[in-house]
């Protein structure tokens, strides 16, 4: 086992690689020209000049990129051209409050979605599956920035202890992680989580449809095991692997999803920074910002793999004979 | 007798496949009911773009919900009107009628959607078509490198083609195109995959068909079926793409409307005016929800199997 | 003393699928007694395994439904339970405990993500909470012939063979009076295949447990069984002991059936197999539901279903020309257009 997730940890490295050439490849070819944007419009040709091979702008693309992945591994993510600040140092406290707001919506979405899916697939073709699956497409149909503007009608607005937006802090953990107080964070979190919630009910619900159709089950019903326990102990634990994969993919949608919901809400996370440094033109942001959320994507990804071998035993034995 | 049960099963009618899809399909109500929509927003996408582009269009829509002073043309004396007989549903803070812009805002999402999804259905489909009879090691290379795009959650690589590049209706259609290429590329992949071991593949390889023909003839049209509803499904993630841009700004940029920059500017003013966002939203509710419907429709008309 | 253990009566089983009804099992009557070892054989689609889950009251439902008849189950306490009327409390009881069932595949009876021995013990757990549930599965493994060390194993660390032992040890744990076997060795090699017989044969014995066996395969049958009785098209058209069905066949189906198999005491025959298909369940014949695969169908048996006939007190058959009937006598050969 611990030389599988060896082996897992250090296939990452390729992908890691590939998506900072890429991210880096794209904003190279952007059309202006960072050292003017820093220095702003009233700057000489010279002056130009020189902030450009100061930059090492006028390194060949490659050594520029190699440079910038060098300094980024040791947590150098550059300067902003904008405030001048470490955007490292931005992004890294800002991301707990993105994680804390992904996480919360990944609760809810799991909350509802894996319950009522499960009922659904067992009572299928009632009343509360044909409710149950039109709400959940219903989820995923909805623009989440859209819904997140009807909350804020709907519910911020006559609610009293529910504001419109920002993050209020009811503790802070190890000086850096804020926890939100209940009523700033519920509606973003709704808001991120109905699309996760609605296709983690789908999958539950076929998964579940399929694996109750399978001989095993009928086996332990044969052994006189009650309905109850035939869909809790054998069925659901059979139909999880499809949705664990389901989970993990989401997880990359609300870490991109949250960028809009964080914008709707003014919450103080990555998403947001990003979104206020693109229009600001702020290089440097936007590419640190995509390559970490990136990288975070596919670190979670990892952890869904492996987590998959304590769900099913036969993934565990392939793992120990690769 | 044999003769007998012979005849009963050859006096089924026959169809051909896309006959039989389209009856199975047909008999999903829900199924036609969004096609049905989805027909509707088409056609005033057609009308929009013929009043706006052309000189004849522009002389016979004058006036009306497609005429283009509509959409851009502010009055500032009517603002946030709430429903009339002038203004159906209402005005935005300029005073532009609000089914004007929406109008003209299915043309922009439905170009944009549908461009999006031919595009990466026509990279990712040739991509994985070619790996996947190709094999071998151009497959493991270009498959590796599908997986790095994977790796970036789509609307983040979207925000990174158009943070760069602008958003030229080009670049914004390419930067909603490149992230759904590597799930076509899969899913063709996948299809071929199947298809090249079946035996009409070897065949055709014994009566000495080329390898082009092979692709063309038999292997393209036997993936059809799960490309048709990825991308259904695209689409509708194409739109929701879109609109997410826009609102962030990113995307189609005002005086021209777009839904995601409609509900950027009723961000503004929503909590005295919530009316004009939630008409907006609904809209895009209404298309996505059809096509995620018609999606699912399709793949129980296509694989009866998986219907449960 | 009354020594019947299972007594099915006109027992009907259809499933409704998009408005269509397939008849699985239409009105078959079958006795078992105590420690007896009852062969059900007939083509896939004749309703054998729809009839086994009738007994074990795991029809699914929708789409399946019992419409007409009994089950009528004796245990050893003389407690008599009609398995088609009774509470769904009283059938978990049944199940796994009186009345336990073996399924066709092994590879995919078991759940792939639960230890073989708890599987095993989940059984004894459930009927029996007195007993040590794993002292008994670990036994239970030891007596299908597998090491008990391998008890916290899973099931893709074992063969197809190994599988259906484990399989034979859940069915078994909680001796039942009745073991319903389905097709238990079609999925496995012959070489297996003897060894699971002979296996279940001394466990039987053992346990001095009832079983009902379901194959296609008539080797087996002249193997473990001490009756026969054939099915076709829902129905059972013969019936008696080992000896009479397999000496002195009656039904034309029957005796179709012996000559599809080859035998090396008449290597100069050529096979004869039954000519045509197994009825569609959704549009089944009338009168006689052979009618249309018979050599000997007369235009009688188009309209007429034949009726239960006694040979001897062991041996019944449901066939016109069998019978001797005047009607049959009396009609013409059916023409084939």
């Amino acid at each position: 086992m611990g030389s599988y997730i060896f082996k897992r940890v250090l296939a990452l490295v390729p992908i890691l690689i590939g998506v900072s050439f890429l991210v880096f490849t794209i904003m190279h070819l952007s059309p202006g020209d960072p050292a003017s944007l820093v220095l702003g419009e009233q700057a000489t040709a010279e002056q130009i000049a020189q902030k450009r091979e100061e930059m090492g702008l006028n390194d060949p693309f490659l050594v520029q990129y190699g440079n910038y992945v060098f300094k980024y591994v040791q947590g150098d993510f550059g300067q902003s051209y904008v405030s001048n600040r470490d955007v490292a140092t931005e992004i890294l406290s800002r991301f707990p409050n993105t994680v804390t707001l992904t996480i919360a919506s990944m609760i809810i979405a799991i909350g509802i979605a894996i319950p009522t899916g499960i009922i659904a697939a067992t009572k299928q073709y009632s009343i509360t599956d044909n409710v149950a699956t039109v709400l959940a497409l219903l989820g995923v149909s909805m623009p989440n920035f859209w819904l997140g503007l009807m909350l804020i009608i709907g519910i911020a607005v006559p609610v009293q202890f529910i504001p419109t937006g920002g993050m209020k802090v009811a503790y802070t953990l190890f000086g850096n992680i804020k926890i939100p107080t209940l009523g700033s964070i519920i509606l973003p979190a709704i808001t991120l989580g109905t699309g996760a919630a609605g296709i983690i009910m789908r999958m539950t619900r076929s998964s579940m449809l399929e694996v109750v159709r399978q001989d095993y089950i009928r086996t332990a019903r044969a052994k006189g095991v009650s309905e109850k326990v035939v869909i809790r102990k054998h069925a659901l634990s059979n139909a999880l692997i499809p949705i664990v994969t389901v989970v993990g993919l989401q997880f990359g949608y609300l870490l991109g999803g949250a960028v809009l919901t964080e914008s709707v809400f003014s919450w103080p996370g990555v998403g947001r920074y990003m979104v206020d440094s693109i229009k600001t033109r702020d290089m440097p942001v936007v590419i640190a910002g995509v390559i970490f959320m990136a990288s975070v994507f596919t670190i979670v990804n990892l952890f869904v793999d492996i987590l998959y071998a304590y769900i099913d035993p036969r993934i565990k034995a392939e793992y120990k004979k690769g | 007798m044999i003769k007998k049960d012979k005849k009963d099963a050859t006096s089924k009618t026959y169809r051909g496949p896309w006959a039989e899809l389209w009856h199975r399909l047909k008999k999903n109500r829900l199924s036609m009911l969004s096609l049905f929509i989805l027909a509707g927003f088409m056609v005033i996408s057609i009308i929009s773009f013929i009043a706006v582009e052309t000189s004849i269009g522009q002389k016979i829509f004058e006036g009306t919900v497609f005429d283009y002073q509509n959409v851009v043309g502010q009055n500032l004396k009517r603002t946030l009107e709430m429903p009339s007989s002038d203004h159906l549903l209402g005005t935005d803070s300029f005073g532009r009628d609000t089914l004007a812009r929406l109008v003209y805002g299915a043309r922009i999402s439905i170009t944009i959607g549908l461009s999006s999804v031919f595009t990466s259905v026509l990279i990712g489909g040739s991509i994985g078509a070619l790996v996947g009879y190709v094999g071998g090691r151009v497959d493991n290379i270009i498959m590796r490198m599908m997986d790095v795009f994977l790796a970036i959650p789509s609307i983040l690589l979207a925000i990174a083609i158009v943070s760069s590049l602008g958003s030229a209706l080009p670049f914004l259609i390419l930067a909603i195109a490149i992230p759904s290429i590597p799930g076509f590329a899969r899913i063709t992949r996948a299809a071929v995959m199947t298809i090249r071991e079946q035996e009409f593949i070897e065949a055709a390889n014994a009566i000495g068909a080329s390898n082009i023909r092979i692709v063309l003839k038999h292997i393209i049209p036997n993936s059809m079926a799960p490309l048709i509803i990825q991308s259904t499904l695209s689409i509708a993630g194409a739109i929701l793409s879109t609109a997410g841009l826009s609102f962030i700004g990113l995307g189609v940029k005002p005086p021209m409307s777009e839904w995601g920059n409609m509900l950027s500017e009723g961000k503004n003013f929503i909590t005295t005016d919530p009316f004009f966002s939630l008409i907006t939203g609904l809209t895009i509710v209404v298309v996505i929800l059809s096509l995620n419907i018609l999606g699912d429709g399709l793949r129980d008309a296509l694989d009866p199997k998986l219907k449960n | 003393m009354n020594d019947t253990l299972l007594d099915i009566k006109d027992l009907e089983v259809q499933y409704v699928v998009d408005g269509e009804i397939t008849r699985a099992v239409n009105g078959i009557n079958l006795k078992l007694k105590k420690g007896e070892v009852l062969g059900l054989v007939g083509e896939t689609g004749a309703g054998k395994t729809t009839t086994a889950l009738a007994i074990m009251g795991l029809i699914p439902n929708p789409p399946g439904k019992v419409t007409k008849g009994n089950i009528n189950f004796t245990n050893s306490e003389n407690m008599k339970i009609d398995i088609c009327n009774v509470n769904n409390k009283a059938l978990l009881d049944i199940r796994g405990s009186k009345i336990s069932m073996i399924f066709q595949d092994p590879m995919t009876s078991l759940n792939p993500v639960m230890s073989i021995g708890d599987q095993i013990k989940e059984g004894v757990e459930i009927h029996q909470p007195e007993v040590n549930a794993k002292e008994r599965a670990k036994e239970m493994l030891e007596l299908v012939g597998i090491p008990k060390e391998r008890f916290n194993e899973y099931p893709h660390q074992f063969s197809g063979g190994m599988k259906q032992r484990i399989i034979i040890a859940i069915a078994l744990a909680c001796t039942p009076e009745l073991l319903i076997a389905d097709e238990p060795t079609t999925a496995l090699d012959v070489t297996i295949q003897a060894q699971v017989l002979d296996m279940m044969k001394d466990l039987k014995i053992k346990f001095n447990t009832a079983m009902l066996m379901i194959t296609h395969d008539l080797g087996v049958i002249a193997k473990t069984c001490d009756n026969v009785a054939i099915m076709y098209a829902g129905e059972i058209i013969e019936y008696g002991t080992l000896r009479d069905v397999y000496k002195n066949t009656q039904h034309p189906y029957t005796m179709g059936l012996f000559n599809s198999i080859p035998s090396i005491d008449k290597v100069e025959k050529r096979l004869k197999p039954i000519k045509g298909l197994t009825p569609d369940a959704t549009n089944l014949p009338s009168g006689c539901k052979f009618h249309p695969r018979c050599e000997f169908a007369r235009e009688a048996c188009r309209e007429i279903a034949p009726k239960e006939y006694n040979l001897n007190e062991t041996h019944y058959t449901k066939c016109l020309k069998v019978e001797g009937c005047n009607e049959y006598k009396e009609s013409r050969v059916i023409d084939d257009e």
